[in-house]
């Protein structure tokens, strides 16, 4: 496990006998990464689960509504052109970000509780 | 043992309800089924995009139509299988439906493989259903088959994508996987048709007898709750719903309808059982999943503070706990678990250390090459223009005896000054295309994810960082982009902040100065524009924080790395010329208009005495007058002439314009000069010394200072205007002016003292 001491740390939560914890813990570790730079594998093996295992349980979370993930490609606004200065006329990209995308940064954030 | 006691009970109880049903008894002999003319029904089921469709075509190849389900506006394809040889004169009828992720629906393709799995009772449900398993990503696909295990119907998993697991150094065993789920499993390579035949014989196997499948084991203290309601269930409503998957449901709080409230009532309490009395009475822990099951009591100790502390996610913590075992005795990871060339690459290149240090090199090397690359053909485009086009542009308008103010406008202005900026372009796609061959080969994502850190630790917002790399290519986007910022406070502060990201059009500004006055070193004097718009970004940032923004909270955020590849062609060209293409676009409009206003205000004489329309000197017109008066302000900075304010007040308008703008006054282009290239470059190198009084260095980094962190152009007010209101719009652009005139200042004087 990868000890990163600049980053500020909740305590994980501990294992539930019903289930083992790792999906919550998973939820813990996103929720404290504030220290930037933090990466899912990270995440995966402060937990103790696979990568493709964190995964998974990010998107349980993402349909739970409590974690939000982000296509960081392109980085526009999510109402897509409609509402930017830069919108070509036919309302589409004006500002070149159009056509094929190289590989995708994927940001998984928190979503406030409601 | 209590636990496979409980299973066996629970397995004769889904059976002897399905005996129950008074038709189409599922335990039936096959070949009664057959004799009865009756056609079995198979379902195929999984998650989105784990090859189902694929192998519903391969199984039934033409024999199929898509149509809505009734009674619901979901689309559902149904084909006959002719699996030989067989039993099934008449063959099975396949359902392919939806892609789904959980039987907790969450839409009406997930409600419509919920339904069909477990309403309408034994006679609505299919007889065997095939639970197509992505080999590649087991735990999310076991997740959703352990939920499926609780329906009762019979099941056959088929494996797929087992070439693309093992591509990735996963070894599945389907015996093993067979043994762990106590489930027939069968690999599939439907796109090969390799596999098909044993799925055929395990499905029909299955229909001969049919055995309800073995539930994921959710551990004790779950399996009693759940054993206990599902006794509840089956006596009224196990007609209808599968006894285990409504017990499960209710446990979950999931609105089944027809449930009584009294049973609703009983699985709350149930739930509650589960919850902990005192979450803060345990100590945390380590959280790893194998510390689990076997070993667990029998009733949960410590369920943390995490709102999601409900029966729903302990049901799900339990199923991951199930798919972390099956995965343990069927994957063999050792090969995925050695570090790839990726792990190894980013060991350098996002390290704490090294990773800032590597991404100001790259950066420096991609401005250095664009500079480097892009002065022989700037020359010849530079050459083109002053030569042929000036030439042709000049026979044209004597031939059509064009009036002088007409052959002005179009030699100063569109020829100089669009001409000047078309000398950008190859700079321009050469930097499109470096920038582009980061993006594809995926570093880009791991600059970003440096700077996230460095934003971190400064106190920034770390989603902050995407905007504020969006600006690098332009501002307006950038202020768009701000959207994606969860909290209002984060969205105000980086709209703020996005101004100072130097864009691309101030670098045609920066390269036209670098090349003049800096000579080999351009390409270092232009990074080093950049590496202070990072500066600047931080510093207004932190202040910014500390005065206006003190309440704001840090967002946790965390990213997904994707893998290291080679750069195509197609990506890297395609990309390159969107941006070019917009560049070009937005450039030329600004520009000609620009052009245009220039040409008209420097026409109008400013007071009288000085010549008419279009025939005073352009330092004695309205524009010219107008740059005058502001000139003198930028004295302390050392380029107060009117020259340069006259293009500093055009790049207000827009930065595209400022080349254009420094090519008009100059009237490099017009008739009787002696064209040649440079001549912008000498004009500029004689003001910048008159102005400087011999610290000409200086002098020029000021302008550069000035025009990275000033106001950028009219479009982002706008933007900034519509993201961020009208006062902190205003309030951005006069710390914008004070700022940019302080450091411009600073800059002349501390580099006086030294040059």
């Amino acid at each position: 496990m990868v000890s990163l001491p600049w980053r500020r740390h909740a305590p994980a939560p501990a294992p539930s006998p019903v289930g083992g914890g790792a999906l919550r813990a998973v939820l813990a570790e996103i929720r404290a990464a504030r220290g930037g730079g933090v990466s899912l594998t990270e995440v995966a093996q402060r937990v103790g689960v696979s990568r493709e295992e964190a995964e998974a349980m990010v998107e349980y979370w993402v349909q739970r509504g409590a974690l939000a993930t982000t296509d960081l490609g392109r980085g526009c606004a999510s109402g897509g052109c409609g509402g930017c200065p830069s919108a070509a006329r036919d309302g589409g990209p004006g500002c070149g970000t159009d056509g094929p995308s190289g590989p995708v940064l994927v940001a998984i954030t928190v979503r406030p509780r409601s | 043992m209590a636990l496979q006691d409980r299973a066996a009970g629970l397995r004769r109880a889904t059976r002897a309800t399905m005996l129950e049903k008074p038709c189409c008894d599922p335990v039936e002999d096959a070949g009664d089924v057959a004799v009865r003319g009756e056609v079995p029904r198979v379902a195929l089921v999984g998650n989105p995009n784990v090859g189902k469709s694929t192998l519903f075509n391969a199984l039934t190849g033409a024999r199929q139509h898509v149509g809505n389900w009734p009674g619901k506006t979901v689309h559902v394809a149904r084909g006959t299988w002719r699996p030989e040889p067989t039993a099934y004169t008449d063959g099975l009828t396949l359902i392919d439906l939806p892609g789904t992720y959980s039987l907790v629906p969450r839409s009406p393709d997930e409600e419509l493989t919920r339904d069909l799995l477990v309403d309408h009772g034994l006679d609505g449900r299919p007889e065997v259903v095939v639970v197509t398993v992505d080999a590649a990503n087991l735990a999310r696909n076991l997740y959703f088959l352990s939920q499926v295990l609780d329906t009762g119907v019979p099941v056959v998993v088929a494996l797929t994508m087992v070439d693309v697991a093992r591509a990735r150094g996963l070894k599945v065993s389907a015996e093993s996987l067979a043994d762990a789920l106590g489930t027939p499993v069968v690999a599939v390579l439907p796109h090969q048709g390799q596999g098909l035949d044993d799925l055929a014989e395990a499905v029909c196997a299955m229909l001969a007898d049919p055995r309800p499948p073995r539930p994921a084991d959710l551990g004790s203290a779950l399996e009693e709750e759940t054993a206990a309601l599902t006794s509840l269930v089956a006596v009224g409503l196990g007609e209808r719903y599968a006894p285990r998957w409504l017990a499960l449901a209710l446990l979950c709080g999931e609105p089944v309808p027809t449930v009584p409230e009294g049973l609703r009532e009983q699985a709350r309490e149930a739930g509650r059982r589960l919850l902990p009395a005192d979450p803060e009475s345990a100590a945390p822990e380590s959280a790893a999943p194998d510390s689990t099951a076997t070993d667990s009591p029998d009733r949960p100790a410590d369920l943390g503070e995490l709102p999601e502390d409900d029966p729903e996610t302990l049901v799900a913590e339990a199923r991951y706990a199930w798919a972390h075992r099956v995965l343990a005795a069927a994957v063999d990871r050792r090969a995925a678990d050695r570090p790839t060339l990726t792990d190894r690459v980013d060991r350098v290149l996002t390290s704490r250390w090294l990773g800032i240090p590597v991404f100001l090199a790259v950066m420096w090397g991609v401005f250095t090459a664009t500079t480097t690359l892009a002065v022989p053909l700037q020359d010849g485009l530079q050459a083109l223009l002053d030569g042929p086009v000036n030439r042709a542009a000049t026979a044209v308008l004597e031939a059509v005896h064009a009036p002088g103010w007409l052959s002005g406008l179009v030699l100063n202005g569109l020829v100089g000054g669009v001409g000047q900026l078309l000398t950008f372009v190859p700079l321009m796609a050469i930097m499109f295309v470096l920038l582009a061959l980061l993006e594809d080969s995926g570093y880009m994502a791991r600059a970003a994810f440096v700077v996230d850190r460095v934003m971190r630790l400064i106190g920034l917002p770390g989603r902050a960082f995407l905007p504020l790399i969006v600006g690098f290519g332009c501002n307006v986007p950038a202020l768009a982009g701000t959207r994606i910022l969860a909290h209002r406070g984060h969205r105000l502060l980086v709209g703020m902040l996005i101004p100072y990201v130097t864009c691309s059009a101030r670098l045609t500004v920066y390269v036209l100065l670098a090349s003049v006055f800096f000579g080999s070193r351009a390409g270092t004097a232009v990074f080093a524009m950049y590496v202070l718009s990072i500066l600047l970004v931080i510093g207004i940032g932190r202040l910014l924080r500390r005065v206006l923004f003190r309440d704001l909270a840090d967002e946790p955020l965390v990213l997904e790395l994707p893998p290291y590849r080679r750069p195509t062609a197609r990506v890297v060209g395609m990309q390159s010329w969107q941006k070019l293409n917009a560049f070009l676009r937005t450039a030329g409009g600004v520009i000609v208009a620009t052009v245009a206003a220039v040409w008209l205000l420097s026409a109008i004489p400013l007071g009288g005495g000085q010549g008419g329309f279009g025939k005073v000197p352009l330092e004695h017109s309205v524009f010219g007058g107008t740059a005058r008066t502001i000139a003198p302000a930028f004295e302390p900075a050392g380029f107060g002439d009117w020259h340069s304010s006259a293009s500093l007040i055009t790049g207000f308008v827009a930065k595209e314009a400022v080349v254009s703008t420094m090519a008009q006054t100059y009237e490099v282009q017009q008739p009787g000069d002696n064209h040649h290239a440079g001549s912008l470059g000498t004009a500029l190198r004689s003001t910048f010394e008159r102005t400087s009084h011999g610290h000409t260095v200086p002098a020029v980094l000021a302008f550069m200072v000035f025009l990275l962190a000033y106001t950028p152009c009219m479009a982002t007010l706008a933007a900034q205007r519509a993201e961020i209101g009208t006062r902190l719009t205003m309030l951005g652009t006069g710390i914008q002016l004070a700022v940019a005139w302080l450091l411009a200042v600073t800059v002349y004087q501390i580099g006086a003292l030294l040059w």
